[in-house]
């Protein structure tokens, strides 16, 4: 019981169900197993809610930061305070909040699954961020060879995304404070 | 290409091509008599006839009915349509293939060699151009080969396009055939099986080397019997509106380097993301935006594509989906089955709500499809040089004066850059904004002091007003024009400005003085008065274009803070990097210029006299045929072709080289201002006959108004609508007061022009 109690605590309901499971073979009485089953069944509905909850907010913080970066070209913000925002600021507060969101799953599997989720959150809002960004500059531009344009937006877009998401990652999986579900 | 022919149980016939009707058997004669009947008809008796596509024979068959015509070519690139004329439509083109006269050539026809004016009728009959390839029949560069081909009073007809569905490429065909040399009249006919296919009206082009006018095509008398086509009244489809008269005149060139037609076929309503605004469009409002570049898309198919994925999304079921993967699952492992049970039993008692969640996805899904299709659609857009007509040769002006242009407004330019002029041969070639370079023209000049205060051709003569510590030897060097800010107004490498008076005489302008020169012998020939009014001009030109430089640089420089670091991997980035900084490179070489040409060292501005015509800033003619050429101070030296008075009223022998020039302006002016006169006479008979046409029009529905009682509902045929009559009255007066209108402007042009040729005329006589 009690160790089911700790693995509730550190979000890892699948620990907590494989000892509900030997409590239930073990003989434990039928109002207590009753009585853990619902406890699981609560704290993971209300982690899972609020991993939701997180990751909304994560994706709703990238797509309001770079809406707001797409205002203005990255020449207009200036380059140096452009890539910072870009690539530095924006992916470490969306992988943080990101990183937040994982709160079920234990403590072994939470690193790769906060970065994941960081990474692929603002890797792929920067994917859009550019090829948004880039499809309207290219629009304003008439003249030259726009032939190799659709490959310079797949790797360009590739190319940020990724340094974003990474960036993003390796701060989601640091953000190891805000893991436990409330 | 695909050929799909569908015999209907009357025995009527559709024949498809690519998916596009090419005729109905129940109303082609419409389409076939249209097309080629005026082309016969206004050609006099042609004896020669060339048919371009057509492979049906249908427009064989009216070629044939000309009793004088003598020879037909037919060139077509499909066999498989030749052969099908021969069995399938051999009753309906009367068996026109194995007519004597008609020789078959299966070829591609623009790579057929035609013989210079060897035909007195073209027929154009080019199916629908659906793919880059097949618009090539549609380029300036194809009619100009036509109009090569053509006799001297030989006619061309071109199908075109529906002017009502897809105006812009119709507009696009017309200024095409124009930019080919040719006078083009584009007419429309409404064309049933047309309609129910939703292509619109139909419309055509007919050209000529000569003027072709809507009177001309009212007053045909068609030589033989048409079976659906009224010929005459086809001029009532040759009438556009004004709005869409303008549109012929501003239309795009389609060429071969810069296929435009296909775009403008593809977007006829010419929507684009500018037109947005600041609200945020809702989601169909955006699909609506989305430019269609691929022959094979259309409109509706990215709405359908876009409707689809919210839907399909929208309607799965997560619930019943996990029931019935459940119910599937009994093979599979017990694990799964457990693992399904539980995904069941979470959702039954999920706190999500799922709909909300579809919406969301629905619309996650439609935007990365919306996405997607917005970076296809930025299609290759291959920038082409105008080439061509080099300077010196284009048809300049009488300096920076002419027409009083001093007080006409600087002109807008707000077409972005689409030749590669900036990214190829800036430095070598000059270009416009526009980026179109032209053949190099070198002039030949010194361009520092020496001769500042001489004249009458020496070239050591002058005073060095400019640079007194320079010694007066004068070394003239070659100097190339960098950038065409006008036909008549260049900026040099060196800062100066030159404007190009004749083939062989120029004035340069800077540091606020400007002489004319020979660009022969590079010599000067003497200073002029440095009018200030032509200082103001250069200035608001370049500070016009400066502002499109500008937007230009921003533009590169947006795009490059992307894009820059891929250089070394794409070349298109590396041609946009060169553009980027050969634009800079020019912003900078105009401003330096402006610094350089100053202002002008007069303080006031002369004048012309209401009796004297400008010949060139600072140059009159006078009403005694003498030339005044006011020079620095703004004293006049007068000419009579022999002696030169100058300011001072010392006489001396007018130098031949100043003579020779002043005959070379003088002979192009007579030139321009012949055809100005001729254009201006072609348009008010034009206009004239519109004017008739139009009273009589209104004469019509005034009557038809009386007729049914004054019912303002009562509906007459406008064109090819079908409006009230009130409308149609209203409609009609507004044309007659924008003719009249345009009438009296083109009075003032013809009147100034004949009063200018009178006096060039005269005085070229009295020189001789």
């Amino acid at each position: 019981m009690t160790a089911a109690c700790k693995a509730i605590e550190d979000g890892d309901f699948a620990q907590a169900r494989h000892h509900l499971n030997n409590m239930s073979m073990a003989g434990t009485s039928p109002s207590q197993v009753e009585e853990l089953r619902q406890l699981i069944f609560r704290k993971e509905s209300a982690a899972t809610q609020q991993n939701l909850s997180r990751i909304g907010t994560a994706l709703g913080v990238a797509i309001l930061g770079y809406t707001v970066l797409s205002f203005q070209s990255p020449a207009a913000w200036g380059p140096i305070p452009w890539g910072m925002v870009v690539f530095f600021l924006l992916p470490c507060f969306v992988g943080a909040l990101a990183g937040r969101s994982v709160t079920t799953g234990g403590p072994k599997s939470l690193k790769s699954r906060r970065f994941m989720r960081a990474f692929w959150i603002t890797s792929l809002t920067v994917a859009c961020y550019t090829i948004v960004g880039l499809a309207w500059t290219r629009h304003k531009m008439q003249s030259s060879d726009k032939s190799m344009d659709f490959l310079i937006f797949v790797v360009v877009a590739a190319v940020y995304g990724g340094m974003a998401g990474l960036v993003s990652g390796f701060a989601g999986s640091l953000s190891s404070t805000f893991r436990r579900a409330s | 290409m695909n050929i799909y022919h569908h015999r209907r149980s009357d025995d009527s016939l559709a024949l498809y091509i690519d998916g596009n009707l090419q005729f109905d058997s129940r109303d082609e004669a419409v389409y076939h008599e249209s097309l080629a009947l005026p082309a016969l008809c206004l050609a006099g008796s042609p004896k020669r006839v060339l048919i371009c596509g057509g492979g049906d024979g249908l427009a064989l068959r009216e070629a044939l009915r000309f009793p004088n015509v003598e020879a037909v070519t037919l060139i077509d690139c499909s066999q498989e349509v030749l052969d099908f004329a021969r069995t399938e439509l051999s009753d309906l083109n009367e068996n026109a293939l194995a007519d004597p006269r008609v020789t078959v050539v299966v070829a591609d026809a623009l790579e057929y060699p035609l013989a210079d004016q060897s035909f007195d009728v073209i027929v154009c009959d080019f199916t629908f151009p659906t793919t880059k390839e097949s618009s090539q029949g549609f380029t300036v560069e194809w009619y100009r080969k036509l109009n090569a081909a053509l006799a001297r009073a030989g006619t061309l007809a071109i199908n075109a396009v529906s002017p009502q569905n897809t105006a812009s490429a119709f507009a696009c065909l017309v200024s095409t055939v124009r930019a080919a040399g040719l006078k083009a009249l584009p007419y429309r006919v409404c064309i049933p099986s047309f309609r129910d296919h939703g292509y619109g009206a139909w419309g055509f082009i007919l050209a000529s080397k000569r003027r072709v006018t809507i009177s001309q095509l009212r007053n045909i008398k068609c030589p033989v019997a048409t079976k659906q086509a009224e010929i005459s009244l086809l001029a009532r489809g040759a009438k556009f509106s004004t709005k869409s008269r303008l549109g012929f005149a501003k239309a795009p060139v389609n060429n071969a380097a810069n296929p435009v037609l296909q775009a403008l076929l593809l977007n006829p309503a010419g929507a684009t993301f500018s037109a947005l605004g600041d609200t945020p469009p809702d989601f169909p409002h955006l699909v609506q935006q989305v430019e269609i570049t691929h022959p094979y898309h259309s409109r509706g198919m990215i709405e359908a594509l876009a409707e689809q994925v919210v839907g399909s999304l929208k309607s799965i079921d997560l619930r019943k989906l996990v029931d019935e993967l459940a119910a599937r699952a009994k093979q599979l492992p017990k694990r799964i089955l457990e693992e399904l049970s539980t995904l069941r039993e979470y959702l039954s008692q999920s706190l999500l709500d799922l709909d909300l969640w579809g919406t969301w996805a629905a619309r996650l899904f439609a935007t990365l499809i919306l996405v997607m299709t917005i970076a296809n659609s930025i299609s290759p857009d291959p920038a082409f040089a105008k080439g061509g007509e080099g300077l010196g040769h284009a048809s300049f002006s009488r300096g920076y004066t002419g027409h009083g242009s001093f007080d006409s407004p600087t002109p807008s330019f707000n077409t972005p850059i689409s030749g590669r002029g900036f990214t190829s041969t800036y430095g070598r070639e000059p270009v416009d904004i526009y980026g179109y370079h032209y053949t190099p023209h070198i002039y030949l000049y010194d361009n520092y002091g020496g001769y500042g205060g001489g004249y009458g051709g020496g070239g050591n003569r002058g005073n060095g007003q400019r640079n007194p510590n320079v010694q007066n030897i004068y070394q003239p060097k070659p100097h190339k024009p960098l950038f065409v800010l006008d036909d008549d107004l260049l900026a040099m490498e060196n800062g100066d400005f030159v404007v190009p008076l004749s083939e062989t005489v120029f004035l340069v302008v800077s540091e606020g003085q400007v002489n004319l020169m020979d660009s022969q012998g590079g010599k000067p020939l003497m200073p002029i008065f440095a009018e200030p009014k032509l200082f103001e001009n250069i200035k608001k030109e370049v500070d016009a274009q400066t502002t499109d430089l500008d937007r230009e640089v921003a533009t590169r420089k947006d795009w490059l803070s992307w894009v820059g670091w891929t250089s070394e991997l794409f070349g298109s980035v590396r041609d946009d990097t060169a553009e980027f900084l050969n634009l800079q490179d020019l912003k900078r070489r105009l401003a330096l210029a402006m610094k350089r040409v100053g202002s002008s060292t007069e303080s006031h501005s002369i004048d012309v006299p209401d009796d004297e015509v400008e010949l060139f800033v600072g140059c009159h003619v006078t009403s005694d045929n003498r030339v005044a050429i006011y020079t620095p101070g703004g004293h006049p030296a007068y000419t009579d072709g022999k002696t030169l008075i100058g300011p001072t009223g010392k006489k001396e022998p007018l130098s031949p080289q100043l003579k020779t020039a002043i005959i070379s302006i003088l002979n192009k002016m007579i030139k321009e201002a012949q055809k100005d006169i001729a254009s201006d006479a072609a348009e008010q008979r034009s206009l004239m006959t519109d004017q008739r046409s139009t009273e009589s029009d209104l004469a019509e529905y005034q009557s038809i108004q009386m007729q049914n009682s004054y019912d303002p509902t009562y509906e007459v045929d406008y064109g090819t609508d079908s409006i009230p009559v009130t409308q149609a009255i209203e409609m009609t007066q507004r044309d007659l007061s924008s003719i009249q209108l345009d009438q009296q402007v083109l009075e003032v042009s013809a009147r100034k022009s004949q009063k200018e040729l009178e006096r060039f005329q005269a005085l070229l006589q009295a020189w001789s």
